[in-house]
This record gives C-alpha cells, structure tokens and sequence, in this order.
C-alpha cells in the first residue's frame, strides 16, 4: 500500500537535490561583483527601507488588478480540459464563446491604454 | 476520513471571523480581506458538503464564487485607488461626507 | 472511472433574452471602443435600440399562457412571471438610458461604458428573474451589483461619488458573503441547488415524523441567511443603512436605475425562493417578513420625513416602498404575484419619473437637490410641476393614480389574508408618508420661488416623463388591462407544464 507512494518519495528527494545542487555550485563557481545596486533587495526599483505608508506608483495596482482577474478566468478551463473528450463539439463551442468574452476583455483594456506602462 | 461536521465547525468559525472582522477593523482593505474571508468559508463548506452529499453541485459553485470575488475585489480596489487619491486614507470612518 | 456526462437538452428560448442583451452589450462595448470622436450619445441610442430588441424576441418567446419552459438542467425558466418582469425591467432600463444621454453630457462624465454597463446590469435582473437555481441566483445577484457599484461611482471625479460607490460596494460584499454562506447551508441540508427539488426534500423531509430532521434544520438557518442577504439588497430596515448615503452620491439617472430595476429583480428572485423551495417554511418567514415590512414602513416614511434633500427624501421613500413590496410577496404564496407586479410597475413609473424631474432641476458642480428648488415652480414650468406632482400623488398612494391601485390591490390580498396589522400599519405609514409628498405640491403651487432655477430639458427627459405622467395617469383611471396582465403572469411551481 504505502509502496505506491515511492516513486512520490524519489521525486521529493529529487526536487530538493537539484535546485540545492545548482546554488551551490552558482554560490562555488559564479564571479562575485557587487555594486550598489545589483545588492538592492528588490531590483525592480522598490526602496525596501523606509516609512510603510509612503506613495507609490498606481500602475502597480493596476497591472495586479488585471491580473488576477485574468487569471482567475483560467480555473474554467481545468474541468474543462478534464472534461472535453466527453463535451465534443458543444463543449469547444461553449469554451469558443468564453474565450470570444475574454478577447473582448482584453481589446478593451488594450485599447483603453491599460496595458501602457507610462 | 475526517468527518464533514468538523469542515463545517471550521467553516463557522471562519465565516464569524469574517463577519466580526468587516464589523471591526476600519481599514477598507481589512474589510475586503475580512469579506473574501467570508466567502471562502463558503468555498468551504461547498467542498465539504458536495463530498458528504455525493455529487458536485457545490464544487461547481466554488468556481463561480472565486470569480465573483475576484471581480468584486477588483473594483474594489479600483475605487480605493481612486480614494486613496483624493483623501491618502483607506480608513472607513474618514470616508463619510455622506452621511445619514 | 468518472461518471458519464451528459450534456442536457438545451432550450435557447428560455435564455433568448439574457442571450440578446448580453450580446448586445458585449458587441455594444466593442463598438463603442472603435467609435471615433468624444460624443457618446449614438452608444446610449444604441443601447435603447438593443433592449428594444431584447423587448421584441421576449415577447417572441414568451410562453402560451399557462405554461412555462425549463432548460439546462432546469437552472432557468421562462414562464409568464419571468416575461411580465423582463418587459417592466425593461421599461426601467430604457427610462435610466433615456435620461443618462444628455445627463452624462451635460455633468462631464460621458463615457461610453456607461451603456454597456446600464445593459449587463439589466441582463442580470432579468437572470435573477428568471433563475430556478441557486447557482444562478447568486451570479445573478454579483452581475447586478458588481455593475453597480462601478455605475455608482461613476461620477469620477466628484468624491461623494466615489465614496458612495466604495460604501455600497463594502455593504453589498458583506450582504453577498451572507447571501453565499447561507446557500452553502441549504446545499449541505437538501443536498441540492435546485429550488423546484429543494421544495420537493422539505415536504419529504418534514411530512417523516414530528421531530425536525436535521437537513431541514440546516435550510432553515440557511435560508435565513439567504434572507438577510437580500434584505441589503432591497434595503429593508434595519438593513438600509446604506441606500440614502449611495442615492445621494451616484449619478441621478443611476440612483434612479437602481432605486426600481435592483428592487424590482431582487424581489423577484427572493419571491420565487420563498414560494418555490422554502413554502412548507412559511410559518417561519411569514412573521418575520412582517416585522421587516412594518419597520421599513414606518422607518423609511418617518426618516424621509425629515429630509430637506430631494434626492435623500426619494431614496428613503424608495426604502419606504420596499415595505409595501414585502407585502406584496407575502401575500404570493396565496393570491398569486398580481399585487407585487402592479406595484413594481406603478413605483417604476412614478419614481422614474421623480428622478427624471429632479435631473431637470440639477445644475452642473452642485449637489444640492434641495426641497427650495421646487418652490414656486408652478409660476413658471407648469408643466413640470404638473408632471411632479402626478408622481407624488402616485408615490403618495392617492387616487386616481397607478400607484393608488399598487398599495390597494397589496392591502386587499394581506386583508383577505388576514394580515389585519400589516394592513393597518401600511395604512399608517402611507398617512405619514402622504405628508412629505404634499409637502413638496405645497411648495411647488403655493410658495414664492425661493431661488432661480432653470430646469434644462431635452427629448430624453421630456419622453420619460410624458411616457411616465401619462402612464400613472391612465393605469390609475383604467387598471384593468393592466391587472389582466399581472393576473396571467404565474410562477412556475414546477418543472414544465
């Protein structure tokens, strides 16, 4: 019973092998040339010290907003791909009209600039 | 298998939450934070019941809730944004020069 | 091995009209994205023309009388209750847009959005009219408010705006997380979202033994929190905290849209879980509704009694007539939806109307609304001041207007009910509420004007409250064509038939 579980044990002890294995061979063999910036927290920009409640940009928010509403849509299609061989042709029109109302989504954000980031 | 009453407990206790939280704290984004809350206790008890029950009418309306909520929270946040602009707070006892 | 699925037989006529004005606001949204120029206007002509059209294929579809249609699954129907609301939400859709046209103009907010968004809000009024499943009551309910909590804040940038559109938008999300919990407790106690099978497990359920099964019970909480969901929708005291405060701050036209189309399609949905799943629980939701409708009654006539601001007076009478409504839909379960229909079309009319003239009166940059604009204002727009006090009268309960026989046809069904408090309260309040819509025709033909007002008009406005005045008019002297109709419109108790 619990041997059906190994080949989920190697592939745990795989996962975790391999991304220690490629740091430390980075941390070994890669150049070390610091500077001030390339040392930043965070390099998009973000001053990671200073008062929490501080303004800063709104095009973040907007970017995120679209975002998670764009990516939110995705979980429709899951049942769908677990589904489609046994929908056929309805289920391909039916996902065709979904996916038409997403184009339309995006034409509209597109359009209206929201996607422009200055 | 963990018996369904106990999802429901939890389920409970997380809508309480929720509603004590939107009732409570005064930051706007609290407040959503407190009512996605509420809706995911729903989520909860969805899965929960549609397991007990056997079929999959509740997971099917999980779906639609997480959407809602995305979309709510979106233009929620959308308004805030325009708020904050105009007042840099997001505490709900400052916005209310409406009043009644 | 999953189970099989089979795709249910699929009956487009059912969804024919959501299917028009989604669509056509879907298309209408694109085409108004490719229009060149800053004029927005040809959008709002074409947006009247898509529900005129969704207004033509529902009388195409509409069911033989007597019948009704089911599909996907049973999730939808189409009867005469669900055609009779479509054409009034309708009606209340093309009044908004009629007189947004200008309006949007005129206070330098048009957009082109505003129309699409105007249509998918009335494409979900017309879902929660027609749903037969708690899945879709809810969505439903989200497409409605979602799209109004952008409407409300569509005056960008006026704050008051903004933050009437944040403040609905906080309430309305608290309301939806009640209204999808206790959703959630029905499923887990009937075991499904249908309502027509909901109805069928109490009456199995309950008719077993004395004891209350435990799956009943949990419908029950559930359906009280169903309840108190769409309490914040209709705004019934004491969940109305939120409706004077989001009236004043969005756009007229949208405060008018909302203050009608949202109670209209709430009600209707609530009205269709009340007596398609949760009848053997009348015992139960008939008292409390009562204690609802007496409060709001008393609560929203009183409070709008002390209102200097026009648009906060409309919004608590709007509160106010949510009292009657409830009575209305209480009284279903015995006389059928006659009463609640002639009175969502008697307040439709004469509330559009009210809003229609306050917009008249509305100057750009200012916010005031206030009861001195009307003083005086039979000296010199007769007309207008006619048209006024013919919605008053109308709001007022007072004969020969439409919404005399609203108020009369509710209290002869909770008579005949034997709901003698409820008629006597209703009674009382209207007694109070005769006041402040006296008190405006006072102003407005015996006062000195107080101020120079200069209503604007143009075609939008003047239609609608043509169309309005004469419509309150003619239903309050001939109700009879008009009680035919609502007298056929029937909900489906059932799966087809």
């Amino acid at each position: 019973m619990l041997q059906d579980y190994t080949p989920i044990l190697v592939m745990f002890l795989m996962s975790l092998f391999v991304p220690l294995f490629v740091i430390s061979l980075s941390a070994v063999l890669g150049p070390k040339r610091g500077s001030k910036r390339k040392l930043a927290p965070y390099e998009s920009g973000m001053e990671p010290i200073g008062p929490a409640m501080r303004r800063f940009p709104v095009k973040f928010y907007v970017v995120a907003m679209l975002f998670i509403l764009f990516d939110i849509e995705a979980i429709f299609f899951f049942p769908y791909a677990l589904a489609f061989r046994d929908l056929g042709l309805y289920g391909l029109g039916v996902m065709g009209v979904f996916l038409v109302l997403l184009v339309v989504g995006f034409v509209y954000e597109w359009k209206k600039g929201a996607l422009r980031w200055d | 298998m963990v018996e369904t009453s106990y999802y429901i407990l939890l389920s409970a206790s997380l809508f309480t939450l929720g509603i004590l939280g939107v009732l409570v704290r005064r930051n706007a984004i609290v407040v959503f934070m407190s009512v996605e809350l509420m809706l995911n206790a729903a989520n909860l008890a969805f899965v929960a019941f549609a397991r007990q029950q056997g079929n999959i009418d509740g997971q099917v309306l999980v779906f639609f809730v997480i959407t809602v909520a995305a979309a709510e929270v979106a233009v929620g946040l959308a308004l805030l944004v325009t708020i904050f602009r105009n007042k840099q707070t997001a505490d709900v006892d400052a916005i209310s020069q409406l009043h009644g | 091995m999953p189970p099989e699925i089979v795709i249910p037989a699929i009956d487009v006529r059912v969804i024919a009209p959501m299917l028009t004005i989604f669509a056509w606001a879907t298309v209408l949204l694109m085409v108004d994205l490719f229009m060149p120029g800053k004029d927005r206007k040809l959008t709002g002509y074409l947006a009247l023309a898509g529900l005129a059209v969704t207004a033509l294929v529902t009388l195409a579809v509409q069911p033989a009388p007597g019948t009704s249609r089911t599909s996907f699954s049973n999730m939808v129907v189409l009867d005469s209750f669900g055609t009779t609301l479509t054409l009034i939400l309708l009606l209340i859709a093309a009044f908004s847009i009629a007189i947004s046209i200008n309006y949007l103009s005129y206070h330098n907010i048009e957009m082109g959005e505003y129309y699409p968004l105007i249509l998918f809000a009335t494409g979900g009024m017309i879902l929660l009219g027609q749903s037969t499943n708690l899945i879709l009551v809810f969505l439903g309910v989200e497409l409605l408010s979602i799209t109004l909590y952008v409407l409300t804040a569509f005056f960008y940038p006026r704050y008051t705006s903004e933050e009437a559109g944040l403040k609905y938008l906080l309430l309305g999300a608290f309301a939806a997380g009640f209204l999808i919990y206790g959703i959630a407790l029905i499923y887990g106690g009937a075991g499904t979202l249908d309502l027509f099978e909901i109805g069928a497990f109490l009456n199995t359920s309950l008719a077993v033994g004395s004891a209350f099964p435990p799956g009943a019970l949990l419908v029950l909480i559930g359906g009280a929190l169903v309840l108190i969901g769409f309490c914040f929708k209709i705004s019934l005291v004491p969940f109305h905290m939120w409706t004077p405060d989001v009236y004043e701050g969005s756009p007229t036209p949208v405060a008018a849209f909302m203050s009608v189309g949202t109670k209209g399609a709430a009600f209707a949905a609530l009205l269709r879980i009340l007596i398609v799943a949760l009848l053997p629980f009348k015992i139960y939701w008939l008292p409390v509704l009562g204690v609802l409708a007496t409060l709001t009654m008393l609560f929203g006539n009183i409070a709008a009694l002390m209102q200097p601001n026009m648009k906060r007076m409309l919004a608590y009478s709007s509160v106010g007539h949510a009292g009657y409504i409830t009575i209305g839909i209480m009284t279903a379960g015995t006389h059928g939806t006659e009463s609640f229909l002639f009175y969502l079309l008697a307040y439709a009319l004469a509330n559009m109307g009210a809003f229609a003239v306050l917009i008249t009166l509305e100057r750009r940059g200012e916010m005031a609304w206030s009861v001195d604009d009307f003083a005086g204002l039979w000296k010199r727009y007769p007309l207008l001041a006619i048209a006024m006090a013919t919605f008053m009268l109308s709001l007022a309960g007072v004969p020969p207007t439409a919404g005399f026989f609203g108020k009369f046809f509710v209290f002869a069904a909770a008579w005949e009910d034997g709901q003698i408090f409820l008629v006597f309260m209703g009674v009382l309040s209207s007694a109070i509420a005769a006041f402040f819509y006296l008190r405006v025709i006072m102003r407005m033909f015996m006062d000195e004007p107080v101020r120079e007002v200069i209503p604007i008009f143009n075609r939008g406005l003047t239609i609608t409250i043509g169309i309005a005045v004469v419509g309150t008019i003619v239903f309050g002297l001939l109700p009879t064509p008009l009680v035919s109709l609502v007298q056929n419109s029937v909900i489906a108790l059932g799966v087809g038939g």
